[in-house]
């Protein structure tokens, strides 16, 4: 056997159980949503294809477009969010403050993100509760009296950003934080010396220096927060009404409520198009300002 | 902001602080704020563990008392009692750590092959699998519960973990970590006559142990915290993960009272606790060596 | 090293290829061919809410006793109400592993029936009439819902109808007694103004508001309303009665803030309990919770007359999957179930036993002076409403109930939509 044929050989040996996976767990299912978009199948009975039935259901749904429009809102509250309170969190414990303590807030603030997510959302749940919940009750010693958390379609995004507040904030943090770190001190040196002033040292050489970080944390907090499904599940029920229900809530209810698994497809392939416009669109501009040449 | 930017500055990255202790009103601002948010941050459990040790009927007492009235350790009883919770722990340790394992092996057997051997069409698989980083959860879960349903593992652990151990994204990490390693290291060990596998466990594997660590401690907290798949999956009581495990004892048709859920709260978070104290370690680690850029 | 990768895929062909093999199945056996000594596993969907533990072995011993071959494994399916616990079944039947015998309430029988999905058990019945246990001693109307078109899918096991839970605590406290069975309206307000208190910090509201489908349809009952027509071919939500009522309850949080918001997790009888409030409606199923907590302090009176008084009931039995393998053992295992022996050992403090023999027993000892509410209302009570699309029509209610309790939308707007989208439902 030729040098050649052997590494083809082997190279296609160490792809093979990523490549199998791939194939049946990511690649089949992308082609079979299509497929299954025009059928109506409930799993149960044999499918039965409808042509575009199920896309005309979809600009029919009178529920869609406050199910996005409520996804849109999870996505411009939660991502500047993360973004900016995680980068002025990192900002403000990496300073000249002793070690001890610096350990102490990175657990503090990161901990949350392992804590087991349904059940500290069980608990967040109970807080939130408007005539019981200690949190109104906090708030009461400071004059304001039963906020309807849980009732209001306004009050229910809040409740959800602090939750989501507490318990992600840690991973934007810890990764601002250690890409601070990384920063190598000369830089600043040298353009102290050059008679930089703070905000230009902030806005020459700690932006442009984290912006992988940034875009890291952007990117992933935007995909995240665009299916978000467990925070409204479990805290808000996606109420009032359908106030807080997410696309994904929605997906979810169609395809394992209701066995629609058609149109089920039908609306998780429109939610993947969105979600594949937002990433095109942030690795476009990410050219502008990410700079990968820090080394 | 920019105030913060200079302090960022008086530290170097080895950690090695410049004794220039001059403290400024806005630093000591910063620190009672930090202080403050840090108690805001740890108040919920500190309420999730009192509570927990208080009488069912007093649960909703206001002011809450920060100590327990009554140290009532049987609400962690009624948890055990209530659902089979020592399962929901198993499970979802059994489930995250065979993920972690299997997510390893296979992700770095395909990023060895994509950074360090040359064959045809290996370029053109890599591009499809960093397409396949773009398919969010959503579109391919209902195909895959199709699949697992005509395959017979609805309500089995398989229907978890199957489908979790391919992930592109852990393949791209170890994979850009495999490409900073020069090939003189493999070109030695091929010179004494090693194998590939070989190579691969002994060589390559062990210098991107930072970005192997960084991708396992994500699996784990991804696969731990997971709610959607188990909730889609899973239906028997003792086959459950502890996120579904504790919206059942959140009471179905009307039972659990407060007290005990916050018991079964407060015992969900043992396992998270000792992994932040072994696993935080090779995080840090981890993304400090880069492992992140996308 | 090449073995290693080999061994690697060879496995997880294996493993592929032996669960695709897993998933065949076939279920033909004649009726009149079952005798005593059948092998037969069997895998029944029942909640331990419902029969714990220690009473179904207890159960399944007595069982065995009759027939010592079949084995019988219990699994829980868990849902946050009917609809949704349908739902998961039919998931599970989806899934590819349905199982043989399930507990299922009126709600869902239509459903199950309808889509083809349960085996009809009238051979069986006439075939092997022991298993059955004196088929007379069964409340005729409660088993009613469980025969549709002349076919039997089911025993009754339990029933349950809708009554004002009151903690008499509180009502000591507020120098009340319990009100006589023909209260009204105005006496039911009096009775939650007088009840909501505060005091030491400990708020106590006069009532809770049900916000689950059988709860609400009680009260709509009452007030000569009903979320569907009587062919539940079309829902009556937009009738003035239904949102003169839906308005009540709106009325009772903001006007006369008599009742506390609802939330997501609240559980009635645990604020019962706790004294955090002093009525609720609800049937008997909370007292297998106040015996649990030994909570004695609880009295029941019918619910207060609206336009008039009807009583609603739900009731539940185990109907057997068509897809099982072993259809006459799971015949006998459901005729079983809704037996003496199973409603004398599950239902001594939760639902209302079925069997009249069981129902004479059994309520006396319950341990509410007013226990005869659950006696007398057998016979009047009307069903709830439950089509075959049970579970959307469920809901589509609870999310515009949700709206009007939220005080997010008066009653006529948010019902008249409610409707529009059950009417929909209801078409398909």
């Amino acid at each position: 056997m030729t040098k050649k044929s052997k590494d083809l050989l082997v190279g296609y040996l160490f792809l093979a159980p990523a490549l199998l996976l791939f194939l049946v767990f990511i690649a089949e299912p992308v082609i079979a949503s299509l497929i299954l978009s025009f059928t109506k199948y409930n799993v149960i009975t044999p499918s039965k294809f409808i042509g575009l039935d199920n896309f005309k259901a979809f600009f029919e749904d009178d529920r869609l477009g406050l199910v996005y429009w409520n996804t849109l809102k999870f996505v411009l509250i939660l991502t500047p969010l993360h973004v900016v309170l995680g980068l002025l969190l990192a900002l403000a414990v990496q300073r000249k403050i002793a070690k001890g303590l610096k350990y102490f807030y990175r657990t503090v603030f990161y901990f949350p993100v392992l804590a087991t997510s349904a059940a500290v959302a069980t608990a967040w749940s109970f807080m939130f509760n408007k005539e019981f919940g200690i949190l109104n009750y906090f708030l009461s010693l400071f004059g304001i009296e039963g906020i309807p958390w849980m009732q209001s379609p306004n009050w229910v995004y809040l409740a959800v950003a602090i939750y989501s507040f507490w318990k992600f904030i840690g991973n934007a943090f810890l990764y601002y934080f250690i890409g601070l770190q990384n920063i190598p001190e000369t830089l600043y040196e040298a353009a102290e010396i050059d008679g930089a002033g703070k905000l230009q040292r902030f806005m020459n050489i700690t932006l442009p220096m984290l912006s992988p970080m940034l875009f890291f944390v952007l990117v992933t907090t935007l995909i995240g927060t665009t299916q978000i499904f467990d925070e409204p599940y479990l805290i808000t029920g996606g109420g009032p009404g359908d106030a807080s229900r997410s696309v994904n809530m929605y997906i979810y209810e169609i395809a394992f409520q209701k066995h629609q698994m058609g149109y089920a497809s039908t609306v998780s392939i429109s939610l993947f198009l969105a979600i594949l416009a937002i990433t095109a669109l942030q690795f476009g501009f990410s050219k502008k300002w990410v700079s990968y040449d820090q080394e | 902001m920019n105030g913060e930017a200079k302090m960022a500055g008086v530290l170097t990255t080895r950690g090695i602080r410049i004794h220039t202790r001059r403290r400024t009103m806005r630093g000591y601002v910063l620190d009672g704020f930090l202080l403050l948010l840090s108690f805001l941050m740890l108040a919920p459990f500190l309420w999730m563990i009192s509570t927990s040790l208080r009488l069912p009927q007093d649960s909703f007492s206001l002011p809450p008392a920060i100590f327990p009235t009554a140290f009532n350790v049987e609400n962690y009883g009624q948890v055990f009692k209530q659902v089979p919770f020592t399962n929901f722990i198993l499970n979802s340790l059994e489930i995250s750590l065979i993920i972690v394992v299997g997510h390893i092996f296979i992700s770095s057997m395909a990023a060895f092959a994509f950074a360090r051997i040359t064959f045809p069409g290996r370029n053109l698989i890599f591009i499809i699998f960093l397409a396949g980083l773009m398919i969010p959860g959503q579109v391919t879960i209902i195909p895959q519960f199709i699949l697992i349903s005509k395959l017979g593992l609805v309500d089995t652990h398989w229907a978890l973990i199957l489908p979790a151990l391919i992930n592109p994204l852990g393949i791209f990490m170890i994979r850009q970590m495999m490409m900073t390693i020069s090939s003189t290291y493999d070109e030695a060990a091929y010179m004494d006559g090693a194998s590939r596998m070989w190579v691969f466990l002994r060589v390559i594997l062990p210098m991107v142990f930072p970005a192997v660590a960084v991708t396992s401690v994500m699996t784990f907290i991804g696969n731990w915290n997971d709610f959607f798949r188990p909730l889609i999956f899973l239906n028997t009581f003792e086959k459950m993960t502890l996120p579904l495990g504790m919206t059942v004892l959140n009471g179905t048709f009307g039972s659990g009272n407060l007290s005990a859920i916050l018991a079964g709260v407060t015992l969900s978070l043992i396992v998270p606790l000792l992994f932040y104290m072994f696993g935080q370690k090779y995080l840090v680690e981890g993304i400090t060596a880069g492992g992140l850029k996308i | 090293m090449r073995k290693i990768l080999m061994l690697c895929l060879i496995l997880v062909w294996c493993f592929t290829l032996a669960a695709c093999s897993s998933s065949n199945s076939s279920n033909n056996s004649d009726p009149a061919s079952g005798t005593n000594d059948e092998k037969a596993e069997l895998t029944l969907v029942w909640s331990k809410g419902d029969a714990s533990d220690a009473q179904l072995k207890d159960i399944l011993t007595e069982f065995n006793k009759l027939y010592p071959n079949i084995k019988v494994n219990r699994i829980e399916v868990i849902g946050s109400s009917w609809g949704d616990y349908f739902n998961k079944i039919q998931t599970m039947i989806a899934g590819g592993n349905p199982p043989d015998v399930i507990r299922v309430a009126i709600e869902g029988i239509q459903m199950f029936a309808k889509q083809d999905l349960l085996l009809p058990l009238d051979e069986y019945m006439a075939a092997d009439p022991d298993a059955l246990d004196n088929y007379d001693d069964i409340h005729k109307k409660l088993q009613s819902p469980f025969v549709i078109d002349g076919k039997t899918y089911g025993f009754v096991w339990d029933w349950n109808n809708v009554v004002m839970h009151f903690n008499t605590d509180k009502l000591k406290e507020a120098g009340l007694s319990l009100p006589p069975k023909d209260w009204t309206k105005d006496d039911f307000l009096t009775y939650a103004q007088k009840l909501t208190t505060e005091k030491d910090g400990k708020k106590t509201y006069g009532f809770a508001i049900p916000t689950y489908y059988f709860g609400a349809s009680a009260w709509l009952f009452n007030n000569d309303a009903s979320v569907l027509d009587d062919a539940m071919t079309t829902s009556k939500l937009d009738d003035p009665n239904a949102i003169e009522l839906m308005q009540f309850f709106q009325d009772l949080i903001y006007k006369y803030k008599v009742a506390p918001v609802p939330n997501p997790k609240d559980d009635a009888t645990q604020m019962l309990m706790n004294g955090q409030i002093a009525m609720m409606s609800a049937g008997k199923w909370p007292f297998s919770t106040y015996a649990k907590s030994k909570f004695t302090s609880v009295d029941v009176q019918f619910l207060p007359t609206f336009k008039t008084n009807k009583v609603i009931f739900g009731s539940g039995a185990f109907p057997v999957l068509n897809s099982t393998k072993y259809p006459d053992a799971a015949y006998k295992l459901s005729a079983f179930l809704g037996g003496v022996y199973s409603q004398k050992t599950t239902l001594s403090d939760a639902s209302i036993p079925t069997r009249i023999s069981v129902m004479k027993e059994v309520l006396p000892k319950t341990p509410a002076s007013n226990w005869q509410v659950y006696s007398d209302s057998a016979d009047i009570a009307k069903a709830v409403e439950s089509p075959v699309q049970y579970a959307d029509v469920e809901s589509i209610f609870n999310r515009y109930m949700g709206l009007i309790l939220a005080n997010q939308s008066d009653a006529a707007t948010a019902m008249k939509k409610a409707k529009e989208e059950i009417d929909q439902v209801l078409k398909n």
